[in-house]
Parts: structure tokens; C-alpha cells; sequence
């Protein structure tokens, strides 16, 4: 297994709007801004269908939590409000969740509690973007 | 370990084959079961297409993806054909037996079976139902 590396964070808003995007590894290639976008939508709606068809009936199933491709893990944490953040990295990250709850935090701490902060729009935030840097990017050394 | 159901698609988004199992009583679904097959095969195609965008590589496939109930794996064969099997979610990666399903049973009963008619129909051969069936049960 190679080293766990995360490639990009994603967030979204509640309607499915891209309100932000973080790359920190260069071993995905880049997306122009319309097709994250679309991609965006697209991993929102899919998100909801996926509760549609759980072969169980007896309890409500939530939406996709972790997808495993060949080349990178995608996986997303819903919260309360419907924002999503979702998680680009290496196949088999042990930690992914872990760090998203982490981002969490630190998206309460920075994004949230800035008064000039308006909800569901595209987030400028300096504080917030050296708070991830500090963990989220790997060491210059490993890539 | 817990299988629920197991469909093939064809290249044509049309289900030829799928089998379910009952492992508990519980209340029916709110959809019937021709609008869930498309609903699969629209979520397997649209992840397809994201997963290909993001690694940037048209031979991008994805193996699995689990929610807080279910785990879906699904095995694409170069002719477009879509085996899908959808357990509980602390499954591992079960992607391996479904290119057994493809290589045994499928090549058996209906690839070399010269009255299957390959076109858009679907297969109601009952060789094929038992060997996934005796597939599914190896799992452990």
C-alpha cells in the first residue's frame, strides 16, 4: 500500500452547490471549475438516491458513505445542516473519517464563527485554509 | 456476512437477471421492483462517470460504495455487462466472486448456451440462478 496521502477536500452546500475546493496532492489532474461543478451536482444527487434503494425497510439507510475506486477513495460525512464534506484520497486511507470529523471542527471554529460569513455561499477564509494545510497537506518529502 | 440481492445489466441499461434474498420478515418497499433496478443502474452509471472524471482515466472503475445500511460491489466486464451484489456494509471487498459468477456460471449457461438469445432478453436460465446461487453461499 503506498503512503496515505489526501488528494483534495470538497464542500458542498445543501443544495449541491461546490462552495469549496482544496487540492493538496498533484497525482490527480486538475478539474476546470465547470466540471466540478457538475460533478459536485452530480455526487449530490446520487448521495440521495442511494438511500432510495437499501434493501432494508425496516430503518431508514443514509447516503453514500465511502466509495472505493482503483486509483483514490472517495468519502463524505453529511452534518446535521446538509452540508457535505467529501474527501479525495489514496485507496484504503485508514483515517478518512477521522479527519473529516476534524475538518469539521475546524470549518465550526474558522468558517462558521466569522461574522462575515454568508451560509451556503462560497467560502473565503484564510484562517480556515492554513488550519487544513496544517494537517491535511502530506510533507513535501512523500510527494 | 449478509447478501441481499444480485442483479446483471447488460450494455443496454436493461436488468437480464437478478435474484433476491429474504433473510427477515419486513415491510415491502415503496418502489416496485423494475423502478429499483433503474435507479441502480443510474447510480452505477452517473458514479462511473464521476470516477472517471476525477481520476482523469477513462479505464477508471470503482469496486464498491456502502452506506449506513448497505454495501454495493459490482464487477464491469469489457463487453459493458454489469454484475452488481449488494450485502450489509461490513462486508469486505467482494468484487473477486463476482468475476467468479461471470467466469463460471455466466460463461457456462448463457455465453455458451446457443439458445440464449443475447440481444435484450432476459435470462431465465435456471443453471445460471443455481450457480449463483452455490457462488453466494461459498462466500464467508
Amino acid at each position: 500500500m503506498s503512503f496515505p496521502i489526501v488528494h483534495s477536500l470538497w464542500i458542498l452546500n445543501k443544495a449541491g452547490g461546490l462552495v469549496y475546493l482544496r487540492s493538496f496532492s498533484d497525482q490527480l489532474p486538475g478539474l476546470n471549475t465547470n466540471e466540478q461543478l457538475v460533478l459536485a451536482g452530480t455526487l449530490h444527487g446520487v448521495h440521495a438516491i442511494c438511500s432510495r434503494i437499501s434493501p432494508i425497510t425496516t430503518s431508514k439507510s443514509s447516503g453514500m458513505q465511502l466509495l472505493e475506486s482503483d486509483s483514490f477513495d472517495l468519502t463524505v460525512f453529511l452534518t446535521r445542516t446538509g452540508t457535505k464534506f467529501v474527501l479525495i484520497t489514496t485507496p484504503g486511507h485508514p483515517a478518512s473519517q477521522a479527519l473529516l470529523n476534524r475538518v469539521y471542527e475546524i470549518y465550526a471554529d474558522t468558517v462558521m464563527k466569522n461574522p462575515f460569513h454568508i451560509p451556503e455561499m462560497p467560502i473565503r477564509n484564510e484562517m480556515f485554509d492554513t488550519a487544513l494545510d496544517g494537517f491535511l497537506r502530506p510533507p513535501d518529502f512523500m510527494t | 456476512m449478509v447478501v441481499h440481492s444480485f442483479y446483471i445489466f447488460n450494455k443496454s441499461c436493461q436488468c437480464i437477471h437478478s435474484q433476491r434474498w429474504q433473510h427477515y420478515q419486513q415491510p415491502a418497499k415503496d418502489l416496485s421492483e423494475e423502478e429499483e433496478q433503474k435507479l441502480i443502474f443510474g447510480v452505477v452509471f452517473s458514479l462511473r462517470g464521476l470516477v472517471r472524471k476525477i481520476a482523469g482515466n477513462d479505464d477508471e472503475h470503482f469496486q464498491t460504495f456502502k452506506t449506513s445500511q448497505y454495501k454495493l460491489h459490482i464487477h464491469e466486464t469489457a463487453s459493458n455487462l454489469k454484475f452488481i451484489l449488494i450485502t450489509d456494509r461490513d462486508s469486505p471487498n467482494l468484487t473477486k466472486y463476482l468475476e467468479l459468477i461471470y467466469a463460471g456460471p455466466y460463461n457456462s449457461a448463457v455465453v455458451r448456451n446457443p439458445l440464449v438469445n443475447m440481444t435484450d432478453e432476459r435470462v431465465t436460465n435456471e443453471n445460471l440462478r443455481k450457480g449463483v446461487e452455490y457462488i453466494v453461499k461459498s462466500i464467508k
